[in-house]
């Protein structure tokens, strides 16, 4: 029997599901997998039909957020004929396997990043994309902040010139939920924290600079958490293939969970573009908002992967971008681990 | 105080009007040596701020404190004379090029009755709370720092006379990074208390293109560089400093820090705090709350030191620190030269041993949290 109506209440709920809908399989039912789902959910137009976990319970929870969406433990389920795009959220050491199978499936991908822990293995993604002839998008979802697509189009508009120098600092106040058990300790399986975190920055600057890193020197470092097997926060020099030179700050270690310091220097040939995140109104103690500069990026990421799929845009994260990034998130990792500056040929 | 300008070439024209509104204080000349290569700009200098020029020993003779404001690489030169002759002395940025002659104004230093100190920014008020909140613990240790330092333009002679004192190494030492990383390795060894034990950098110098259009290619020097330290106790900082067409803010010299500790992190803008002001025609200009803090740092820097004299403190900076900076910005130039090399700045060598000693006891830029 039907309750009875509460004025004001929906007696018949559009779900906003279509037929055409796009349809989604996350692979990985872990954090980022979780905020995928709720992105997914907020843009019309994509449907989250699968969810793919080794555990049934958490694949079971994660698929329960979406009306009509079932669950496996079977990874192949997750390029079945019943999807369309595969979201690949595992944790890193898999994503190279899982998305060459997707691809080879024919569905098109969403990749967390890293894309690969090797070049090697990002080169066979790249080329099963191709060879495919499906779209890959690579999770680089700071390009997506709307500061970075402020900047991204202001140096489009050639604001600046042409970006020689660039001064990026990212402070976060994180702890990586799952305590000890987290993947991002291991090395063996996140590639170690100057890659697999290292690579939000690296991919940032690579795509506003229009320039790939050739050389790099990272020099880790740990603050709050010193007993972590990984280095908390580190730092990145880069010189790119044109000559331009970059700084790269980043801190995981504000002592407050939820506050940022976000800065970009990025100085041109006729210009200079600048933002700090100290410039913006916030709340001054930890916030479960980010600042207005950052926030929404996964939504808008989501957003493009719909019109991806739609057929209106390329991705954003172009392969050879996709490659400079890793390698030189790779470099930097060898980098930091042997305390010496390091070429990106030599992981290439 | 009676000040000589002890060669007017590089600030000087800035220096001047500043200590001439200080109490207690009386430019009473700018002097030169007759081999001077610029002893044309002294005079000049001397004519249009309405000073004696003087010939060095006769000006030497009748000052409390020498300022010296050569071109970098004469700086130790002139400064060791005025300490020998027993005065007081201030060398502009960078009071030396090279590690050799540091030592060499340390030793003078030490033989001297009369202080030296050097121009440095750390009077600057955002750099002075930055180090008091080190100092009350709110931050607990400090264990990264991120500075940046970067000049807008300004060598059509806005802000340097003449650009080869910037871009030739025979009158610069170097380029951008001989230039301004004096600054922030000493801001960092003010803010740490450590001495830096590592270095690594890249820089737009030869064989490299500058990334700017300007003149620094043709000198084959660096108009840009990112810098890497390591300093004890593994603490670690960044250094990125350039000369690049636009300025981050209204100042022709605009300088942030960052400063992470265990307990908390501390943020400082030189641009900061300020008013801005917009008009009804569109215009918009930035007015730093209490003036420009460079001008800040120097009028502090300038009164500190007749005190420092008067009294007979220590003062801010002293040729350890001149020292140290010194050797970060050389290492850097090194490292730079290799290709991003590690390179462990050089320490004092002298057969000196009791300077030694000091040196190591030495307070790190102000080690009393007092001043």
């Amino acid at each position: 029997m039907n309750p009875v109506p509460v004025p004001g209440a929906q007696q018949a709920r559009d779900t906003g599901q279509r037929a055409d809908d796009h349809r989604v399989a996350v692979i990985g039912a872990g954090a980022i997998a979780r905020d995928h789902v709720t992105a997914i959910a907020g843009v019309p137009g994509l449907r989250l039909a699968h969810v793919v976990d080794r555990h049934p319970e958490r694949a079971a929870a994660l698929a329960a957020l979406a009306e009509g969406a079932t669950w496996s433990t079977d990874p192949a389920t997750a390029w079945s004929d019943a999807v369309d795009v595969t979201a690949v959220c595992t944790s890193p050491e898999s994503h190279a396997d899982l998305g060459v199978a997707a691809l080879r499936a024919g569905r098109a991908v969403l990749l967390e990043k890293p894309a690969a822990l090797s070049v090697p293995d990002t080169d066979r993604i790249l080329a099963a994309a191709k060879t495919a002839g499906r779209p890959l998008l690579v999770a680089q979802t700071a390009r997506f902040q709307p500061v970075h697509l402020e900047i991204a189009r202001s140096v489009a508009s050639g604001a600046i010139g042409t970006p020689r120098l660039a001064h990026l600092t990212w402070y976060t106040g994180h702890v990586w939920p799952g305590g000890w058990r987290g993947w991002q300790l291991d090395a063996s399986r996140s590639g170690g924290h100057v890659a697999h975190n290292g690579v939000h920055a690296l991919d940032l600057l690579t795509w506003l600079m229009d320039d790939e890193p050739v050389r790099v020197f990272a020099r880790p470092c740990r603050t709050w958490a010193p007993g972590m097997p990984t280095p908390d926060s580190f730092q990145i020099l880069v010189r790119f293939s044109r000559g331009a030179l970059a700084t790269i700050e980043l801190c995981y270690a504000l002592v407050e969970r939820g506050t940022f310091v976000r800065r970009l220097m990025l100085a041109g040939t006729t210009g200079t573009l600048h933002h700090s995140s100290e410039d913006e109104p916030r709340t001054r103690s930890a916030s479960p908002v980010a600042p207005a500069s950052t926030e929404g990026a996964m939504t808008a990421q989501t957003r493009h992967l719909r019109d991806v799929l739609d057929g209106v845009a390329a991705p954003l994260t172009a392969p050879r971008q996709v490659r400079a990034a890793l390698a030189a998130a790779l470099a930097a990792q060898l980098s930091a681990d042997e305390s010496r500056p390091v070429d990106v040929k030599e992981v290439c | 105080m009676r000040i000589l300008i002890a060669s007017g070439v590089r600030h000087a024209r800035d220096y001047v009007p500043l200590l001439r509104s200080l109490p207690g204080i009386e430019v009473i000349g700018c002097a030169d040596t007759a081999d001077s290569p610029f002893r044309d700009d002294s005079a000049a200098l001397a004519a249009a701020t309405g000073i004696p020029f003087l010939d060095l020993e006769q000006g030497l003779a009748s000052c409390d404190i020498a300022l010296v404001c050569s071109e970098p690489t004469r700086h130790a030169d002139l400064a060791v004379t005025a300490l020998e002759a027993g005065r007081h002395v201030i060398v502009d940025k960078p009071a030396a090029t090279t590690t050799r002659d540091a030592q060499r104004l340390w030793e003078a230093a030490d033989r001297s009755r009369g202080l030296l100190t050097a121009v440095h920014r750390l009077h600057s008020p955002q750099i002075a709370r930055a180090r008091r909140t080190v100092d009350s613990g709110a931050i607990g240790l400090p264990l990264a720092v991120d500075a940046e330092w970067l000049a807008a333009g300004g060598l059509d002679g806005a802000t340097v006379e003449r650009p080869e004192l910037v871009c030739d190494p025979a009158l610069s030492g170097g380029g951008e990074l001989m230039n301004f990383g004096w600054y922030p390795a000493l801001a960092i060894r003010y803010l740490t208390g450590l001495e830096v034990e590592e270095v690594v950098a890249f820089s737009s110098a030869a064989p490299h293109a500058p990334l700017f259009d300007g003149p620094h290619g043709a000198y084959g020097v660096e108009d840009a560089a990112v810098i890497s330290l390591r300093l004890g106790n593994g603490v670690v900082a960044t250094v990125t400093v350039a000369r690049t067409p636009a300025g981050v803010g209204p100042a022709p010299v605009s300088s942030s820090l960052r400063v992470l500790g265990s307990h908390g992190h501390v943020l400082a803008d030189e641009d900061a705090p300020a008013v801005t002001v917009r008009t009804a025609g569109g215009d918009s200009s930035a007015h730093q709350v209490a003036g420009p803090a460079a001008t800040t740092a120097l009028r502090l820097l300038f009164t500190e030191f007749c005190d420092d004299i008067r009294y007979g403190r220590t003062p801010l900076v002293t040729a350890a620190d001149i020292h140290a900076a010194v050797a970060v910005a050389e290492a850097a130039l090194s490292s730079s030269r290799e290709g991003g090399a590690p390179v462990a700045p050089a320490v004092r060598t002298a057969g000196d041993s009791g300077a030694l000693r000091r040196r190591r006891s030495a307070p790190v830029c102000g080690g009393s949290s007092s001043r």
